[in-house]
């Protein structure tokens, strides 16, 4: 029975991170209306990118911080040179867009860092927490606050500040948003760039759970969308909701069935989840981009 | 009009006799730019003329390829009866994922068929029948160029054809209106459900098809192999550039591109990717609309 | 005389918002019957439901005393129900031909192509595509492809909306035409003085209900309509 505890505790703490991966992704598609399938290889460019700085000896507290300005610096770059470019044309040339960057990063990374795998040890990660029999890795717990604080934070955020406002305005409706005074396109270039942020600063705790290759792009981007189709856009809670249910199902299927069936379960479960309910658990309105 | 349909005869003739005049080194060359039309053709079925992209369409390829080579290698079912087989399970499984999968629009659709690439690539790898990752290794015979040769070729003809009909039927026609405005067709009778799922198997069909053909061609197959994601880029990167072509730009830009990698390519082995990737990012940005073509040459 | 149309207690909400709150009205064969009402007050989502592109949350449509609630909108456009939506939306990269010769190949029901486009005056420019023609010409576009249904049943939203007076000349002429063929027409309208002489009976809608059913001249003495109106002045009165 404390087995069945175990794998519970584990999947919440697994679930912390998964809500700030694919909060940057719902932020994305909820604004812009863009299926970003370079998500996961931007991900791993914060992985990589984290690997790099900790292996020249770099404190997390300026390395988290600073993946996290690059990834922005990068989102506004995207928004600004590529897509909004694209963003008069069909929607799916956009994806077609996405789906070659996604490429042309996968394959940059696997060029700078080889394909074998990586990852980062913290130095107290032999450490364990003990509650009764239950056991917390000192890393996972560690991700887990350091992620709930980043979610946290990204509400206060939205919720808040008056850029969080026009990012929210422009989501629901951005003809009106247009008539409030916000340049729609500003707002898309804010979002994709806080999107990308939070992509690779998630990417920085990927790298200290488990370790990565370039070519683990698809799974991610995938992960990701699968929380927000469980979830529906535009609420944090849902999101939580959403990873916390992927987690169990990957814990659970990781556990009992083997470590090599979690990704094809979790992979049944979106096609289930797209066949039953397609707009999510707690549908708020998808961008009519979408 | 007259002329070109001549020369475009005689080319196609030239095609039949073209394994006896070739190197086998070359017959191989023109054997993957036929396979990497067919598998534009097919994908082109759902993309150009509904505008779903099926950037996971991959699964049914894998798909139909391991029925074939389960039952041709493993079975010593006859090659022409296991490729039909192969096939077949194909358009069986897009009959059964359809009600689910084309309710979606067009990003939800890409993405679910993505998932379904990944999780049959990892499905593959997992279980006996499939050889694991071990996977599944065929008899060479001397005949194998030629009879695949023979076989995407086949295959190459019947998905012009059918692509030719829909250029000029009511059905494309219906399709393209589909593509356009789905709740406008509906009110003009038209029940959209059952032709994007008619061209959705039709997609998987062909992909099951080629599936085998390609497992006999490469005599192995493993789920890297047949669930290559570079295959898809591939094919997305001739259909962008066919976007305002769908009769003869998937032929010419596959063409150009085999023939660029084999002379080019193939000495930046390691840049490959990369290239592809950033040749689909400028291509987009260029011609969102597609390569501009001539009016009278899109027939 | 025998119902073309019936609806019955058709609700609908939208989250928390009643756009329709148990709509009652019935259409008799080759009647033609106008809805009007302020914006918001549920025509658009009344005829989406009529044709089927909207599900209704409970009441039920019947169509020459058949029950077509659960039709998908392809086979209520086989049964005779033919719509233009208020926006007009030809298929703009197919020729006008090729927009109207689709509807009249899915109907089933032999209508030609070449005399419809000839009636509604768009037989000159079969071969330009539907992305290419002025309002007026997608408006009477868009009666074609209806028209090619063979419809007994028009549903139309907003079919003067936006044109100039000859083009809404010619709109009222082509459906006077229909109606002397025995044509049954639902019209949601906003130019009240266009319905004069066109259509037998007017509904008016507020808030999600049916206020009035009757004539026009009855409607402007209604003292409901009036205090639904009241202190709105509402184009409905002075177009």
């Amino acid at each position: 029975m404390e087995i069945v505890f175990q794998l519970i505790l584990d999947a919440i703490l697994l679930s912390g991170f998964y809500t700030l991966l694919s909060a940057g992704f719902s932020l994305m598609w909820g604004v812009t209306g863009i299926i970003n399938l370079a998500y996961g290889s931007l991900i791993l460019t914060g992985a990589y990118m984290a690997y790099a700085l900790y292996h020249k000896e770099v404190s997390l507290f300026v390395s988290l911080p600073l993946v996290f300005f690059v990834g922005m610096l990068l989102g506004l770059l995207l928004q600004t040179l590529l897509i909004n470019k694209l963003m008069d044309y069909e929607p799916f040339t956009v994806l077609v867009l996405t789906f070659g960057l996604d490429i042309v990063i996968t394959n940059l990374l696997n060029l700078l860092f080889k394909a074998d795998i990586r990852s980062i040890s913290l130095s107290f990660e032999s450490y364990s927490l003990t509650l009764g029999v239950l056991l917390l890795p000192a890393n996972k717990v560690l991700v887990f606050i350091l992620s709930t604080l980043s979610v946290l934070t990204l509400y206060i955020f939205l919720k808040l500040s008056w850029i969080g406002r026009a990012i929210r305005a422009v989501s629901m409706d951005s003809v009106g948003a247009k008539l409030c005074g916000i340049n729609p396109k500003r707002v898309y270039t804010l979002s994709t760039g806080v999107a990308t942020g939070l992509a690779l600063f998630s990417g920085s705790f990927y790298a200290m759970l488990q370790g990565f290759t370039p070519f683990d792009s698809g799974g991610l981007t995938i992960k990701a969308f699968l929380v927000c189709v469980i979830s529906g856009l535009g609420s944090v809670s849902g999101l939580a909701f959403g990873s916390f249910l992927l987690s169990i199902f990957e814990v659970f299927s990781g556990f009992y069935m083997g470590e090599e069936w979690k990704n094809v379960v979790s992979l049944f479960l979106l096609i289930l989840f797209l066949a039953v309910r397609p707009r999510g658990l707690f549908g708020i309105k998808y961008h009519e981009k979408a | 009009m007259k002329k070109r349909d001549l020369i475009l005869l005689a080319g196609l003739c030239l095609l039949f006799f073209l394994p006896s005049l070739l190197s086998p080194y070359w017959l191989r060359v023109i054997i993957s730019t036929l396979f990497l039309s067919c598998l534009s053709y097919s994908h082109n079925l759902l993309f150009y003329f509904l505008g779903y992209p099926a950037f996971g369409g991959i699964a049914f390829f894998g798909f139909g390829a391991y029925v074939f080579s389960v039952l041709y290698a493993n079975l010593s079912y006859p090659f022409f009866l296991s490729l039909l087989l192969g096939g077949f399970s194909s358009l069986l499984l897009s009959l059964s994922v359809s009600p689910a999968v084309m309710r979606l629009k067009s990003h939800y659709f890409a993405i679910a068929t993505l998932a379904l690439q990944l999780s049959f690539m990892e499905l593959a790898e997992n279980l006996d029948i499939t050889g694991g990752t071990k996977g599944i290794v065929f008899k060479l015979t001397q005949q194998s160029n030629l009879i695949s040769f023979y076989a995407f070729l086949f295959i190459l003809l019947t998905l012009l054809t059918f692509t030719l009909f829909l250029e000029i039927s009511n059905f494309g026609l219906t399709m393209k209106a589909i593509k356009e405005d789905e709740t406008t067709s509906l009110s003009v009778g038209v029940n959209t459900m059952a032709y994007k799922s008619l061209a959705f198997m039709s997609m998987a069909f062909f992909l099951g098809l080629l599936g085998g053909v390609f497992s006999f061609w490469n005599a192995y197959v493993d789920a890297p192999t047949l669930f290559d994601p570079m295959l898809s880029v591939k094919t997305f990167f001739v259909l962008t550039l066919s976007m305002s072509a769908p009769l003869f730009g998937p032929l010419l830009w596959s063409w150009i591109f085999e023939m660029t990698f084999e002379l080019l390519w193939s000495k930046f082995l390691l840049l490959h990717g990369l290239l592809l990737g950033l040749a689909i990012v400028v291509l987009i940005l260029l011609f969102p609309r597609g390569l501009a073509w001539k009016r009278s040459w899109k027939l | 005389m025998e119902k073309e149309l019936e609806v019955i207690n058709v609700r609908k909400s939208y989250g928390g918002n009643q756009v329709l709150e148990s709509v009652n009205f019935s259409v008799r064969i080759g009647e033609a019957v106008g809805i009007i009402g302020p914006n918001g007050s549920g025509k658009t989502t009344l005829i989406n439901i009529i044709s089927g592109i909207t599900k209704q949350d409970s009441g039920n449509i019947r169509l020459k005393n058949v029950d077509i609630s659960s039709e998908p909108p392809y086979r209520r456009a086989k049964l005779g129900i033919g719509r233009t939506f208020q926006i007009p939306k030809p298929f703009s990269g197919l020729t006008v031909w090729e927009n109207v010769q689709m509807a009249c190949t899915h109907s089933g029901k032999g209508a030609d192509t070449e005399d419809i486009l000839k009636r509604v005056g768009l037989y000159e420019l079969r071969d330009k595509k539907g992305g290419e023609l002025s309002l007026a010409q997608r408006k009477r576009l868009e009666m074609a492809r209806a028209m090619a249904l063979k419809p007994s049943l028009l549903l139309l939203d907003e079919v003067f909306a936006g044109l100039n007076p000859a083009s809404v000349k010619e709109m009222w002429n082509m459906l006077r035409g229909l109606r002397e063929d025995g044509v049954s027409i639902l019209m949601v309208e906003h130019v009240l003085k266009a319905m004069f002489g066109l259509v037998d009976r007017v509904i008016v809608l507020h808030e999600g209900r049916v206020i009035y059913d009757g004539s026009i001249e009855g409607m402007l003495e209604d003292e409901g309509v009036r205090r639904a109106y009241l202190g709105e002045r509402h184009p409905t009165f002075e177009g």
